[in-house]
């Protein structure tokens, strides 16, 4: 429990020929942290085995049609599949049939995808025919009529204006056609022309800012514009049909396909990290040698099974690690212990020799955090939120778990402190039925003060907030004084780790003068202060022995630590009082609540009718937001008060994770 | 009551003043610990540690107001 889990480092030389079956037992096995093989003379670096590069290619098509279809399923059907997929694992499948199934996915979205491109562009095509037709429309002109004749010449488009055109056109010709149209937007024209006097009748339109329409798209149209239009408009309204079908076939194609893409990608990702493997061996001509560390327990499985794997043609030896090699770190805990392990992957792993501290963190964090937040009603809401959030983020759910070890000793503290959502009493009017029917055993106290009520005070061992019920001038130190007790023994326990820590490391005596001088050091001083204080009467007794002791303390200090040691020293005390927090902070969000309720929420309460909504809506928003508070807040101080003041004086960590070849983030169980 | 005023404007400013004083020290622990993070996301777990070291003025700041009004009671 206080051990990291112990290793052993082991070598591995197995023929060439057995490399693969070696591999797959150790991937199944997932007990062996591989240790990176360096090149040397003697040792070449491995080769990938099978065919690694097909795998990878393979990966890079799957994972492109997965995030493609992402969209064609939602997204709860989604985690679904995904949450199946990381319990199927044993699935198998031949890298051909994976080639042919990729090909055939790929192949048929990509013909949709072009036939949707060409519909694309005729509708496109079709629109713009339309915009065309539209200018032409609003001339009532039959479309056989803009032909060119022998002798005259049309002219169609937009100008700005049209005062004066006609006279300017006669004073050209006198043969000639015009006709005018508001369109929405453009004065739309059409002159017809005779073909001599074409270039003059042009020149008088260009005067007018005439914009010609070419007019070659009408070739074989005939009849008026408007029934063109309303052909076109039909065929792209079956164009967009057309489209959505295949649309909707493409979504159907992916959604089917999106599950065993999955089932591809799980499977080729283990057997990409297979044919990987070998880069981290060393490897001679006929063999490979794999070194890599195994949890101690775990040896003679490991041995046992890769020589029944092997038919015994497998060299397996335990061999001595360099001093300074950083071994990797695997905690060990119980179920009960094991969350609280999410601490110290959030700092950092213990070193393989250190004591690893998740015990006294499952100890005391929860109890400084219930300590903080201690309401039974907060604690009720915390727990049942942390419930909730357990099942929606399964990736939290050791910091979930741990936290409602804390919501339970906040409930806890709750009962201790008396306080239900920050109400410490009810008053007697309202409750007074209740509690006289229910007989509950209720303190009866008289409030002073301008309206003298009475009211039901809620049992309590400890007073927080309210005391003798007016703020002013109540027993709120106590909380402070208990915050600093504990403090004290916290303290004292990260001395007693880190002499114990001192004593595996560096010996008895740097451990005595680093460690236990801390204890001489405080014994001196609680003499001093007992004596000042009155406490110790013996006459004989004199304040040199406690001085007396403080020297001796400090020196020792300064031979076990140096320097920086006797610099130290005052931070024994601010860390001391560093734990005030625990009262400090519980105050604080206790103040809140009070503010809550009996500032702005019973005020309106009082005032009855439609105030009663907003009292209730107050209760809810207020009560809401010191929670988030109470959540954050209490967490932050209590993790900080184990990173801090408690880890300073005996951990260092530092440790490298325990990394199983064959353990991914699907799969991080371990085989028992 | 005027004496009662003056601690409650003492209490205010020993609490509120360190407060202030742990925001400016926490603005620029915070600031680094963000792009220590940005560079290596491992260390999440040291950042926030090492952003709410100076929390502890603002306890102290709260400790010695409570004691300035214990005094007035």
């Amino acid at each position: 429990m206080l051990e990291t889990e112990r290793m052993s480092k082991i070598t591995i030389a197995v023929s060439k020929i057995k490399q693969k079956s070696v591999i797959k037992t150790l991937h199944d096995l997932k007990v062996l942290h591989i240790v990176e093989h360096r090149k040397t003379e003697e040792l070449d670096i491995g080769t990938p085995i099978g065919n690694s590069e097909k795998i990878a290619e393979l990966l890079v098509k799957i994972t492109s049609i997965l995030s493609d279809s992402k969209e064609a399923i939602s997204k709860e059907e989604l985690n679904n599949i995904i949450l199946a997929q990381s319990i199927i694992q044993n699935a198998d499948f031949s890298l051909d049939e994976i080639e042919t199934k990729v090909k055939e996915v790929e192949t048929v979205i990509k013909e949709k995808k072009e036939s949707i491109s060409k519909i694309d562009a005729s509708v496109s095509k079709k629109k713009e025919l339309i915009l065309k037709l539209d200018v032409l429309n609003s001339l009532y002109l039959n479309l056989e009529s803009y032909k060119p004749f022998k002798s005259i010449i049309c002219f169609v488009g937009t100008i700005k204006h049209k005062e004066g055109l006609k006279d300017k056109l006669e004073k050209v010709t006198s043969t000639f056609k015009l006709h005018t149209s508001q369109n929405c937007k453009d004065l739309v024209v059409a002159l017809f022309v005779d073909r001599k006097k074409e270039k003059e009748a042009l020149d008088v339109l260009k005067q007018y800012n005439f914009t010609e329409l070419d007019l070659t798209f009408i070739e074989e149209m005939k009849g008026l514009p408007l029934s063109h239009i309303t052909k076109l408009n039909s065929d792209i309204q079956k164009h967009i049909a057309e489209k959505n079908a295949i649309i909707k076939k493409i979504e159907t194609i992916k959604s089917k396909n999106i599950e065993i893409m999955y089932q591809y990608k799980n499977f080729l990702s283990i057997e990409a990290e297979k044919a990987e493997a070998p880069l981290n061996f060393g490897q001679t001509k006929e063999t490979v040698i794999i070194t890599g560390w195994v949890p101690s327990k775990r040896v003679d499985k490991i041995t046992e099974k890769l020589e029944s794997i092997t038919n015994n043609r497998i060299f397996i030896e335990p061999i001595a690690p360099d001093k300074h090699e950083s071994v990797p770190i695997k905690l060990k805990n119980n179920l009960i212990v094991k969350p609280f392990e999410f601490f110290m992957n959030l700092y950092t792993l213990p070193k393989y020799k250190e004591i690893d501290p998740s015990f006294f963190i499952f100890l005391t964090f929860p109890i400084f955090f219930g300590f903080m937040l201690g309401d039974v009603g907060y604690g009720i809401v915390t727990l049942l939120l942390f419930l909730i959030l357990k099942r929606l983020i399964p990736a939290a759910k050791d910091l979930l778990k741990a936290m409602m070890v804390c919501s339970f000793w906040s409930i806890l503290f709750g009962f201790i402190f008396g306080e239900y959502f920050g109400f410490e009493y009810v008053k007697s009017h309202a409750w007074q039925t209740i509690i006289e029917t229910l007989k509950l055993p209720l303190h009866k106290e008289l409030i002073e003060g301008a309206k003298n009520e009475i009211v039901y005070e809620f049992p309590r061992l400890i007073n927080r907030m309210h005391g003798e019920v007016n703020v002013l001038g109540n027993e709120i130190n106590l909380v402070l004084v208990i915050g600093a007790i504990i403090g004290f023994f916290h303290i004292n326990l990260s001395i007693l780790l880190g002499f114990i820590n001192e004593l595996k490391g560096h010996g008895l005596k740097t451990a005595i003068l680093a460690r236990a001088s801390w204890y001489v050091f405080e014994a001196g001083l609680a003499l001093i202060v007992l004596k000042s204080l009155g406490i110790i009467t013996a006459s004989s007794y004199t304040n040199y022995i406690g001085i007396a002791l403080l020297v001796i303390s400090i020196v020792m200090i300064y031979l076990g630590e140096g320097a920086q040691g006797i610099i130290e020293i005052p931070s024994i005390f601010s860390n001391t009082l560093s734990y005030l927090r625990l009262g400090a902070v519980g105050l604080a969000s206790v103040g809140l609540a009070v503010v809550i309720n009996e500032k702005l929420a019973m005020p309106f309460m009082e005032k009855g009718g439609i105030f009663i909504l907003i009292s209730i809506l107050i209760l809810i928003v207020g009560h809401g937001i010191n929670i988030a508070l109470g959540i954050i807040g209490p967490f932050l101080h209590a993790i900080r008060l184990h990173y801090v003041e408690f880890f300073m004086r005996f951990y260092k960590g530092g440790g490298k994770p325990f990394k199983p070849f064959g353990a991914n983030a699907n799969n991080e169980e371990e085989s028992e | 009551m005027a004496e009662a005023g003056l601690i409650a404007i003492g209490a205010s400013l020993a609490f509120g003043l360190s407060a202030i004083a742990t925001a400016i020290a926490e603005k620029q622990i915070g600031a680094a610990a963000v792009g220590a993070m940005a560079e290596k996301e491992e260390l999440f777990g040291k950042g926030l540690i090492l952003t709410v070291i100076p929390e502890t003025i603002v306890i102290f700041g709260l400790v010695v107001a409570i004691l300035i009004i214990g005094m007035a009671g």
